[in-house]
């Protein structure tokens, strides 16, 4: 195993993969070192070469996690997350869409969602989100983690979860609807 | 009877994926009922799939 060609290969790819959960670059970068470190340590002879990047960004989701864990747990107040109620603006007082903001059908093709330029406004769309629903969006939907292991990692509720969660998936629909569907609500 | 809001919100925060049967039954009703609740259940499907791929695009190796 050529272990500089694998560092060179993985490691801007695990440092903006580290970017999006750790807002500090300097955490980022020392979660990437630890994995590189591990990778030292690794007995190569037990992966496969299909089995590399898992293997890799399974280490990177623990340093993430720990860092999420001990120094960003209790950086931010949940009860702060929705100072803006996207609720307010998309729906009206009976619980029905807004008056010009009813969703409509996403009609592109598939293989337009896999381009260069798609995945462009998708980290735009993603870095735009607030930080606490992104931190808990990012965690269940990049670093896969359960509900219950981002609660007792953010120090969470199940409640504060779900508005997270929901506050995300609305939001990043509405920035993809405007940037790259270009649908106008009907 | 689910009103939007309600069936939006338990569609993101991912409550009716682990939703009891009654639960699901009036989420279905509101969806058939409600063209928008529709076409925003779809375009949550896409997303979540161009979520997927974005996550694959994150963590391909740099070209040698």
């Amino acid at each position: 195993m050529d272990l500089e060609q694998l560092a060179h290969d993985f490691r801007v790819p695990m440092l903006r993969f580290a970017q999006l959960h750790l807002p500090r670059r300097e955490d980022a970068e020392d979660a990437v070192q630890d994995v590189l470190a591990a990778m030292l340590a690794t007995d190569w002879k037990s992966i496969a070469d299909t089995s590399i990047k898992t293997y890799l960004f399974g280490i990177l989701r623990h340093k993430i996690t720990d860092r999420l864990r001990y120094k960003y747990r209790r950086e931010l107040s949940y009860s702060e997350v929705f100072e803006d109620d996207l609720d307010d603006t998309l729906f009206n007082a009976r619980g029905r869409w807004a008056d010009g903001l009813a969703p409509q059908h996403w009609d592109t093709p598939e293989e337009q969602l896999s381009t260069e330029q798609f995945f462009a406004v998708v980290d735009l769309c993603v870095n735009n989100l607030p930080p606490k629903p992104a931190r808990v969006f990012s965690m269940k939907t990049f670093l896969e983690c359960e509900a219950g292991e981002i609660c007792e990692v953010l120090g969470l509720t199940q409640a504060d979860y779900w508005q997270c969660m929901s506050r995300a998936r609305k939001q990043l629909q509405l920035c993809l609807n405007e940037r790259w569907f270009g649908g106008r609500p009907s | 009877m689910m009103k939007c809001k309600e069936y939006i919100f338990r569609l993101t925060s991912g409550q009716l994926e682990n939703a009891g049967a009654m639960e699901r039954f009036w989420a279905t009703q509101h969806r058939l009922m409600c063209r928008s609740c529709r076409a925003f259940s779809a375009n949550d499907e896409r997303l979540s799939k161009a979520l997927a791929a974005y996550r694959d695009h994150l963590q391909a190796p740099s070209d040698k």
